[in-house]
């Protein structure tokens, strides 16, 4: 039994680029993850792809949706949590001080890495509210996807088998077609299993497409990518 | 600020590996009995009998793991000590294939007519169909008090009704088993956390499909571990059904 191809074409009336999770403590040296995450972001490249895939999609006018990820004190009176839950709250990961705050948010493992700020702060680029366990079901991003028209998503960020893997089943329950960057991700390595190889796996049986940058960014220029 | 975090979760990791040998992770449990019931996903022939369509993908990995008799082991440990039984099953109408886009699996499975039954509301042709729960399972899912929910239609529970009836029936936790591990088992998993309940996984009570190259059921076992509240084999299931049982 053979998998097949579906491909996914880019309407660009109706596409729009979801990035989750473009974090400090997912993607600096300096953040809480990076020693289950460096290897693989380093591997994959993926600060620079998710770059790429920004200024791609800005270039071409592509709309732009981030997902982000925070955590306020009141999460931390949660009673029940999974692993990685447990984890990203005893390491303090994407904490901030308040929901109506940012003192100290500046520069924090919470806020976006540096060098995607011009692109996320232009006063375009939609910043949904933050999903609270991976997915996008406790924030707007349906919402705001629908709003805009947008049915088609070309999605990229952290990391691979959690939130963006969380975002690509949840976008696809809710009737959009998903295509994902696959090195533009990256995922924790662990004694209990590799989040990144998890993650193609899943990508691959799921997914409308599973694209390179180069793939995406082709596609997002208007050139034609994967053929059905 | 950032250097003092960094070495906090070298510390906490630390404690972790101390306690757990080589594991990493912390591992949560769920307590099992008040407001806790077994949810299966897709007990249906497609998947568990050799006569299913997907048998060629998922047969080895359901002889592997025993599923079939794991599930009906569980079937049969929840009745017997009064844990509420939900099944989520897969169907696919004649309408859906009106639907214009899917990903891998969906076309996969629409290509070979998974699930498909003749309509939403006939039963023509249903008995004994792939569609059909496995035989074994029927005393269990037609003694008249397990919920069948609706079908949910890609993999998850998004569009059927079995969080509401988790919910009017007082549930919290949730030991999750059935088909198929990485797809319809996986993506329950993850909307009853999104959704606010404690999982708990199965993990010889399912299976999933092999392409080459491509393990289903080895990627659900690194999420599992990476995203539920606990992990459990259908012994330690039976066996905490029936501790949270004894005084009643």
């Amino acid at each position: 039994m053979a998998l097949p191809n579906p491909g996914m074409s880019v309407d660009r009336a109706r596409t729009a680029l979801v990035v989750t999770d473009p974090q400090n403590d997912f993607l600096s040296p300096k953040g809480v993850t990076w020693g289950v995450v460096g290897e693989s972001v380093t591997e994959n490249n993926t600060v620079e792809n998710i770059d790429r895939l920004f200024k791609a999609a800005k270039d071409s006018d592509l709309p732009v949706f981030i997902s982000p990820h925070y955590y306020y004190p009141t999460d931390h009176g949660w009673r029940a949590k999974g692993a990685l839950e447990a984890l990203m709250h005893e390491i303090g990961m994407f904490d901030r001080s308040d929901p109506l705050k940012v003192e100290g948010f500046a520069g924090s493992g919470a806020d976006w890495l540096e060098q995607y700020k011009s692109y996320i702060e232009d006063g375009k680029t939609v910043v949904a509210s933050p999903h609270k366990v991976f997915g996008p079901e406790s924030n707007d991003l349906a919402l705001q996807l629908r709003k805009r028209g947008v049915e088609k998503v070309i999605l990229a960020g952290m990391s691979a088998n959690l939130c963006v893997e969380a975002h690509m089943r949840e976008l696809l329950e809710q009737g959009f077609e998903v295509a994902v960057v696959k090195d533009a991700t990256a995922a924790a390595k662990v004694p209990e299993g590799d989040g990144y190889q998890t993650a193609l796996v899943n990508f691959r049986f799921m997914a409308n497409a599973v694209w390179t940058t180069d793939e995406a960014v082709q596609a997002i220029a208007g050139q034609t990518v994967g053929a059905k | 600020m950032r250097l003092i975090k960094a070495t906090m979760v070298l510390a906490v990791l630390t404690v972790v590996t101390a306690r757990h040998g080589a594991a990493q992770l912390p591992e949560p449990t769920m307590a099992i009995g008040e407001r806790t019931a077994l949810v299966l996903t897709d007990p249906q022939n497609d998947f568990l009998s050799p006569d299913g369509v997907a048998w060629g993908a998922v047969g080895s990995s359901v002889e592997e793991n025993n599923t079939v008799e794991h599930l009906e082991m569980l079937l049969r440990a929840a009745k017997a000590t009064e844990i509420p039984v939900f099944i989520s099953p897969h169907y696919y109408y004649p309408t859906d294939r009106g639907w214009q886009f899917e990903g891998t699996l969906e076309v996969l499975m629409h290509k070979i007519g998974m699930f498909d039954r003749s309509g939403a509301l006939s039963v023509e042709g249903f008995e004994g169909s792939g569609a059909d729960w496995l035989p074994q399972y029927k005393a269990y899912i037609e003694d008249g008090h397990t919920v069948v929910t609706s079908p949910h239609k890609v993999y998850g529970p998004e569009a059927n009704d079995l969080v509401l009836q988790l919910r009017k029936r007082g549930i919290d936790r949730v030991v999750l088993a059935g088909m198929s591990a990485n797809l319809c088992v996986e993506a329950h998993l993850r909307e009853l956390l999104e959704q606010g309940f404690e999982v708990a996984v199965v993990t010889d009570a399912t299976a999933a499909a092999r392409f080459p190259g491509l393990d289903g059921y080895q990627a659900a076992m690194t999420n599992f571990r990476f995203i539920a509240n606990g992990l459990l084999t259908t012994e330690e299931a039976v066996a905490a059904f029936h501790a949270s049982h004894k005084g009643h």
